[in-house]
């Protein structure tokens, strides 16, 4: 995985801090936006990690990496910083020289990067006066806005993640990273383990479960709908189920929510000769066959239960989960995302009630970054708000006749034990 | 033990006795012995052949436990802490953004309790390599017994080195693609990781440094960049427990009905009083009966109580209304360390 091969999906960061996905298809042309276009043959073979700068489109050259923070060569004129500014005053317009229209000119007649950002910069008529700090500033933005260059990235779950939060939170239902990663720890998610979730993003909880497993394990979607959302798998075909018959144990399989409840509803399979049909009928059949014995697989695994059940979904939580749970081995995790607090509150409130999950909690897990210039090291001024929050309780098996201690006691002599132990969560 | 689905508990299993939600207790099961609990006395032959997470009564009958199977998790709520141990919302994403997969290799320093070592190890499975650094003796020889009682000594390979002097490294290569430094002094140990073939240069390498202090941080990322790491970031994780419970639901009304009830016995008490000075004042020629009589029936005068005020009353007990409310734990970590994050390009042949 340290080099692009034809086929990949690709991720590519480019200057203005932006990404796009991009898929490596012989001969066929990648197009950045402003900047600029490659052919995918120039891109095959190119290591990943490293900053490139687009010539033409069929020639790149490997630059110097951009800094996250760029700005750490005027770090230490922090405080002389203070010095140039009194006594120098700095109008807010008009300073630029160049037109929008002049610069459209430049680039057309060929000027771009780095000479087209220096071009710029010398029509600018105050930036000597500016500090070092808002000069480079101003270079980065200018860089951000005229570089032509790309940071091809291998495709991960983490990547597909951040995406899906810049373009459309709510597909995620609001989900930040690190409560994606504390569902897995809380799911006790490993290599060979064999999960039934719900995922109603697009397929990001799934990819993340995927990427832990490796190549044993199998994850189960139950999904509410005909079929389930794989959007996002599309990226990494090597997980996609396909419907062709191939792969005796694919690792991610399928079972829509009236075959996983109502199994008495489902309709009898009709064994067929397969060498007696033809043409369509003959793959239509093996498709149905394929399909058949999946169903079947997955009903066998409820009835031995699975290593967690996981889930991501906008139905009513307090109906769904505990009509999971009875699939769910004994001792293995439950783990519950939902985008508010409120749901979660009445889901715990059933449970205990429900007796099955030990000691159900709610967690809210929140990441602050920080900008890590040296001197200059504080939280980012703004961040983006995430209201997801998970619930987290270990599947028992309850014994009908075990008694709390001290639930009949108690009324004989006050304070026999603590107060916890009344309750025996 | 960690990384099995078993389902039925076995005699010499490594248990987890749930007895409350701050005492979990780790036991190696063993016929004919017992347990002594607070809650009551238990046997192991009661759970031998049991499924994990069966519930289990104590010999009195009164008094329960739930037996549960090891997972890093429980068992770091079950640690007696002998060092500040690395919680789950920290270590999860520490997992996810050092990229680690099943056959991973990955450096650690320093062990410290080795939750953290469990959770890599569970991440990384049977066919990765978790290498582990301790310069405290003491707790290198306990995290060594650990890993081999919990059957994780193939996948993680103890060292005892003060490794930001003597570097990583060991007998043969470890070639990593992941490196935490849970260190005082992380960038003392950067230089060391390029001495030898610790990392795995042909692919990309994730590092993140676990320091409590923006000091720390501040020395960590120039040594990074020194050492042409990219992507260079910082972050904070800030997790909160809440708790789902019932709030009894009071209205205004019932407080107004309160207020007048108070009234009207307030009321009523002074009749009373001058119904007992008239008693007292007649009382030579009445009789018993008469007395009560005139006295009236303000003796016990039913209170109105709504929210059963005085009386024990237990969250969501029928006969009051409750809505729905969450809390959060009394006291939170509001701290735990800075977590900085960066990236090693692989280097071109």
């Amino acid at each position: 995985m340290s080099r692009i091969s034809e086929g990949d999906y690709v991720f590519m960061q480019l200057p203005s801090g932006n990404h796009k996905i991009v898929r490596i298809v012989a001969d066929s042309l990648i197009v950045l936006g402003k900047f600029g276009s490659v052919s995918a043959n120039t891109l095959v073979n190119l290591p990943f990690y490293e900053t490139y700068d687009i010539i033409s489109k069929t020639e790149v050259r490997k630059i110097a990496a951009e800094p996250a923070d760029d700005l750490e060569t005027s770090a230490e004129s922090g405080i002389n910083d203070v010095l140039t500014m009194e006594g120098n005053k700095i109008q807010y317009h008009g300073n630029q020289t160049l037109s929008m229209s002049e610069i459209e000119q430049f680039k057309q007649s060929g000027l771009k990067g780095d000479a087209l950002i220096k071009k710029i910069q010398e029509a600018h008529q105050d930036f000597d006066k500016k500090t070092e700090f808002s000069k480079a500033k101003y270079l980065k933005r200018k860089k951000a806005k005229y570089m032509h260059t790309f940071c091809p990235l291998p495709m991960t779950c983490d990547r597909l993640l951040d995406l899906y939060i810049d373009k459309d939170p709510a597909r995620v239902l609001g989900m930040d990273p690190a409560t994606l990663a504390h569902m897995l720890s809380l799911a006790n998610v490993r290599p060979g383990g064999r999960y039934l979730i719900m995922d109603e993003s697009p397929s990001v909880l799934t990819t993340a479960i995927l990427e832990r497993l490796g190549n044993k394990g199998c994850v189960v979607i139950a999904h509410e709908n005909e079929h389930p959302n794989l959007d996002g798998l599309k990226y990494f075909p090597q997980w996609m189920p396909s419907d062709d018959f191939e792969g005796e144990n694919p690792m991610v399989r399928l079972i829509n929510l009236l075959d996983l409840f109502c199994p008495e509803e489902t309709l009898p399979f009709v064994e067929k000769d397969a060498d007696s049909l033809k043409g369509t009928q003959k793959t239509q059949y093996l498709r149905q066959l394929y399909r058949e014995n999946q169903r079947l697989w997955v009903r066998k695994q409820c009835e031995l239960g699975f290593d967690a059940v996981i889930v991501l979904s906008t139905l009513n939580l307090v109906d769904i989960v505990p009509r999971l749970l009875e699939f769910a081995a004994g001792s293995t995790p439950l783990v519950v995302y939902s985008d508010a607090r409120e749901n979660l509150v009445n889901l715990t409130l059933a449970l205990k009630k429900d007796l099955r999950v030990l000691a159900p909690t709610i967690m809210e897990t929140r990441l602050r970054k920080f900008q890590t210039l040296p001197g200059r090291m504080h939280p980012t001024m703004t961040a983006k708000g995430y209201s997801g929050v998970l619930l987290h309780g270990i599947r028992v098996l309850p014994d009908s006749a075990a008694v709390a201690v001290g639930m009949a006691a108690q009324r004989k002599k006050r304070k026999i034990e603590p107060a916890e132990n009344t309750v025996q969560t | 033990m960690f990384l099995n689905s078993k389902r039925i508990i076995e005699e010499g299993d490594l248990v987890l006795i749930w007895i409350s939600r701050t005492v979990i207790r780790p036991v190696y099961l063993k016929k004919d012995e017992a347990l002594q609990t607070k809650f009551g006395h238990f046997l192991h032959n009661d759970m031998i052949g049991r499924p994990f997470g069966s519930q289990i009564s104590a010999t009195q009958g009164r008094g329960f436990v739930h037996v549960l199977a090891p997972t890093p998790e429980l068992w770091a709520l079950s640690l007696p802490h002998r060092t500040q141990i690395v919680y789950s919302p920290d270590s999860s994403y520490i997992i996810h953004r050092l990229q680690i997969r099943p056959d991973s290799k990955v450096v650690e320093a320093g062990t410290g309790s080795g939750a953290l070592t469990h959770a890599l190890a569970r991440a990384v499975g049977t066919d990765g390599t978790i290498f582990t650094y301790e310069y405290h003796e003491d707790r290198h020889m306990q995290a060594v017994k650990e890993f081999k009682d919990h059957e994780l000594s193939d996948i993680i390979t103890c060292t005892h080195r003060n490794v930001c002097e003597d570097g990583f490294q060991i007998e043969k290569p470890t070639l990593a693609t992941a490196v935490f430094l849970d260190l005082p002094a992380p960038w003392t140990a950067i230089p060391k990781l390029f001495e030898g073939e610790i990392l795995n240069r042909k692919e990309a390498v994730h590092i993140c440094c676990f320091s409590p202090c923006i000091e720390q941080v501040s020395k960590t990322v120039k040594v990074l960049e020194e050492h042409g790491f990219q992507s260079i970031e910082m972050v904070e994780n800030q997790a909160k427990r809440w708790e789902g419970h019932e709030s009894m639901v009071r209205s205004v009304d019932e407080a107004l009905d309160v207020l007048r009830d108070v009234r009207k016995r307030r009321n009523m008490g002074i009749e009373r009083r001058k119904r007992k000075r008239l008693v007292s004042e007649v009382e030579a020629e009445q009789s018993e009966e008469d007395k009560k009589l005139l006295r009236g029936d303000y003796d016990n005068p039913v209170v109105y109580n709504p929210w059963g005020k005085g009386e024990r009353v237990k969250e969501g007990d029928d006969g009051y209304k409750w809505a729905p409310v969450s809390t959060i734990e009394p006291e939170i970590k509001n701290h735990t360390s800075y977590l900085t994050f960066a990236l090693l390009p692989p280097l071109q042949d």
